[in-house]
């Protein structure tokens, strides 16, 4: 009897084992091991798939090393030479030469060479081509575009149908990616490993897991310092970082690698490395300026001159920020800073000369998607005390949370009050932006209904849309930003930083905009 | 003969179920706030989207036809086999799910078998232990895994698993049976509560029974009593539970998939209800209701070999 019930037993156990042994792939278990060993894999986390595969425009991103592109970007954010290794233009920016690296193979052999470059802008004309980095899409990286000519071997001729002054600046890495056209499929995808001419290649991809990416021993440049890179999609920020912990990765990279408040808990520990850098994006608090109270001026300047926004910055970012006084991100090449100014007193004024004592009900609504990733829900806390208990008014205010699609429609339609959002910068021109934001027709002003209108900004815009010359662009979007700060189109918070986390395993990572270098700094410690 | 009309009965039934889920579905995608045509310009480097650009896009998805339009439209494709691409990746959606349906199944039944084997047993267990410090102990954890949430569970055993102990992974499926371990315990946790506590309740009814009585008279011994007699009869009801749980563990997967880094559906349709990609969010009901539906068949047809009376009734008829 024993025997028969034990016999069942181990059945049942067995057939669990069975069913559970099929589940998981059979690989291998990538624990660190520290040793200074460089042919050892280093294992990376981040939220998304850095290799999004065929179907992506870029195939994997820019900081993989795998591609690189004709224009890269110095510290500054201006242009400088990758693949070009010069350029001009001619007097109206309607004709722009490139003259190529002439010493540059693709990691497959392929000697990179002008007909290749012509090839990519073929691919280019097929598209848009989606990308979960930036879209792929010839009309707004080349407007009006209408030839492109190889002259020799090493150059290239674009001409442009209207002048393009700041064309290198739209070309900045993923404006002018360049990959072996071996690898292009009829219809411009991918038809298999991206090629590309960077210090790495595609190894292996298993979309929603891993990929592992190897040194491109015949890198025309200077190679990386470790053979074998593993990055895992690890969604969950917790999980992402419990994996940092347990030592399963070395690093954790992209986007919201870590929040503020793990960096913190980590940087006092001596096991691990905590690095802050720069990032184009800014938190900006949105206000519906075509409804009473911030439609007046006054509202949001006072709402502006309340923010103590280094105690934003401080206590609920853990002082990985800056606080934002101007509308133009700080790592924009035509960034001119802008005085971030703190009057609670002035502020309160300005609000109640507005508001008076009348009863107001404000609505504050939280977009999920950043609220889950940055402590919104607490700034939102801090502007909600500070505008309701302003003395002498009559101010209350709602927290709302909302996923992004239903918040941008109320937005659109103006039923709500202030809104913080982020923004990042889609291009190393920041025209777009201004032009968005603070055109009384721009297409920003409308959908966030922000209802901004400025004769003298309307004016600005529409000169630097014909402009020729760079000189003055510069002139015009200093202006803009100036007028930003008085006018208050939206009100900048903070000026948001990159925090990204590795071991002490592992030395060289630092946190970084894109860049050529990537990871081929990154190697075991000694 | 019976058995397999009866099968072939509730095969079709399948049918209306599905058309009804996914126009359900389909419904409550549409009524629902926001779209996915910023989201679709966004990706193809269009950040700052005119309305001219979201009229073209949503002809593009054909979101601007009307809606028994976009429903039949849909529906004929798929039923040529074609559940159509993504509009977030353009990725073929039939792929997707069946890339990653064996993922997700593995999870559930993982899941499942685990609720069977700790749910009963830990109610045989108490039933067993009746009076003791064991029964106040079982009935204890039972409660404590019926109220903890899930994602906390899940949390909780990575840290001490994973980040402390180093004994299992925090994530991913690349260290084989291991990386299933703590999803399974994390998914599985509040069901092992409840189907313990249902079984303990049931084997006590059945206990209280005349049959019970006659069989202790007969001398049998009290193991037998409780497995033979007491077990076997109260294992129905388990069996209805325990059935309906693999609905929920099916959804339930979906946040333990996303902690766990699992590439498994439920991952995948979270993404997408964010985005509102219509189309995998269809996709996602139809294949999840398909393997339900077959899973609750599976169970019904349990029923007849649990309990003779059903098999009895079913050739009377």
């Amino acid at each position: 009897m024993k025997k028969t019930i034990l016999s069942r037993l181990l059945c049942i156990v067995s057939v669990f084992s069975l069913i559970l042994s099929g589940c998981g792939n059979t690989g291998t278990q990538t624990t660190a091991n520290p040793n200074t060993n460089t042919d050892q894999e280093i294992v990376f986390a981040a939220s998304r798939d850095q290799c999004p595969g065929e179907q992506d425009a870029y195939y994997a991103s820019m900081s993989l090393g795998i591609w690189e592109p004709l224009i890269t970007k110095d510290a500054s954010g201006k242009p400088i030479p990758a693949l070009a290794s010069s350029w001009e233009h001619n007097e109206d920016s309607t004709v722009w030469t490139f003259h190529l690296q002439n010493d540059v193979t693709f990691s497959n052999g392929t000697p990179f060479n002008s007909d290749i470059v012509l090839a990519n802008f073929d691919r280019m004309k097929k598209g848009p081509f989606e990308s979960s980095f930036y879209g792929m899409n010839l009309e707004t990286l080349y407007p009006n575009l209408l030839s492109y000519e190889k002259i020799d071997d090493f150059t290239v001729v674009l001409t442009l149908d209207k002048p393009q002054p700041l064309l290198d600046y739209s070309m900045v890495n993923y404006g002018s990616a360049m990959f072996e056209p071996s690898c292009f499929s009829e219809d411009g995808s991918f038809n298999g490993f991206a090629i590309g001419t960077g210090p790495y290649v595609v190894t292996e991809n298993v979309l929603g897991q891993y990929a592992v990416i190897e040194r491109n021993e015949t890198y025309w440049g200077t190679s990386g310092i470790t053979k074998k890179f593993r990055f895992k999609v690890i969604p969950d920020p917790e999980t992402r970082y419990s994996a940092l912990r347990a030592g399963e990765v070395q690093g954790l990279c992209d986007l919201g690698a870590i929040s503020p408040a793990q960096a913190a808990e980590l940087s006092s520990d001596p096991n691990y490395h905590v690095s802050v850098g720069d990032s184009g994006i800014t938190h900006f608090l949105n206000v519906n300026g075509g409804a009473f109270p911030f439609s007046d001026v006054r509202m949001r300047e006072g709402l502006s001159l309340l923010l103590d926004r280094k105690t934003i910055v401080d206590s609920f970012f853990n002082g990985c920020g800056i606080p934002a006084g101007g509308f133009l991100s700080y790592t924009s090449p035509f960034y001119q800073e802008q005085p971030v100014q703190h009057d609670p007193e002035k502020g309160a004024d300005l609000i109640r000369e507005v508001v008076g004592n009348q009863a107001i009900e404000l609505l504050f609504l939280l977009p999920n998607v950043d609220a889950n990733r940055y402590p919104y829900q607490e700034t939102a806390e801090y502007i909600q005390s500070l505008l309701e208990n302003i003395e002498g008014t009559n101010i209350k205010v709602n927290i709302q949370l909302m996923d992004w699609g239903p918040c941008k429609d109320e937005m659109a339609a103006g039923k709500y009050n202030l809104c913080l959002k982020i923004q990042g910068l889609p291009s190393a021109n920041p025209l777009s932006l201004f032009k968005n934001f603070m055109a009384s027709d721009g297409s920003t002003n409308k959908n966030y209904g922000l209802g901004y209108h400025n004769e003298q900004a309307d004016a600005l815009i529409n000169e630097a849309k014909t402009s020729v010359d760079v000189k003055r662009l510069t002139e015009i979007y200093t202006q803009l930003q100036e007028i930003s700060a008085k006018d208050f189109p939206n009100i900048p918070v903070m000026y948001s930083q990159e925090v990204v986390a590795s071991s002490s395993k592992i030395t060289g990572y630092e946190a970084s905009v894109y860049g050529l270098t990537g990871f081929t700094q990154v190697g075991w410690a000694k | 003969m019976s058995i397999l009309k009866y099968i072939c009965r509730r095969l079709l039934i399948l049918i209306p179920v599905l058309l009804g889920i996914s126009l359900a579905a389909f419904l409550l995608g549409r009524i629902a706030p926001g779209d996915p045509v910023d989201d679709a310009l966004f990706r193809i480097g269009v950040e700052f989207p005119t309305e001219s650009d979201r009229a073209d896009m949503r002809a593009g998805l054909g979101l601007d036809k009307p809606l028994p339009v976009q429903y039949w439209t849909w529906l004929q494709r798929t039923l040529q086999g074609d559940l159509g691409h993504s509009y977030i990746g353009n990725r073929d959606i039939a792929d997707e799910l069946l890339t990653r349906l064996p993922i997700t199944l593995k999870l559930s039944l993982s899941a499942l078998l685990t609720t069977i084997l700790l749910g009963i047993g830990g109610g045989i267990l108490m039933a067993a232990c009746r009076g003791t410090f064991w029964e106040a102990l079982l009935k204890s954890l039972s409660s404590l895994l019926l109220s903890i949430p899930s994602f906390w569970i899940a949390l909780f055993l990575i840290t001490i698993f994973a980040e402390q102990l180093h004994l299992l992974p925090t994530s991913g499926l690349d260290s084989g049976v291991r990386s299933l371990i703590l999803p399974t315990i994390a998914l599985a946790s509040a069901n092992i509560g409840a189907t313990a506590r249902l079984t303990d309740a049931n084997i006590r009814a059945e206990l209280s029974q005349q049959y019970i009585i006659t069989a202790n008279a007969k001398g049998l011994s009290p193991r037998a009593v409780m497995l033979h007699h007491a077990f076997r009869n109260s294992l129905i009801p388990i069996i209805t539970l325990v059935g309906n749980y693999f609905g929920g563990i099916l959804g339930g997967s979906t946040i333990i998939e996303t902690i766990f880094a699992i590439p498994g559906l439920g991952s995948y349709v979270l993404s997408a209800i964010q985005n509102r990609d219509y189309p995998v969010i269809q996709g996602y009901v139809l294949i999840t209701g398909t393997t339900f539906v077959l899973i609750t068949l599976a169970i019904d047809l349990l029923y007849l070999v649990v309990d003779p009376k059903i098999r009895i009734q079913g050739d009377a008829a």
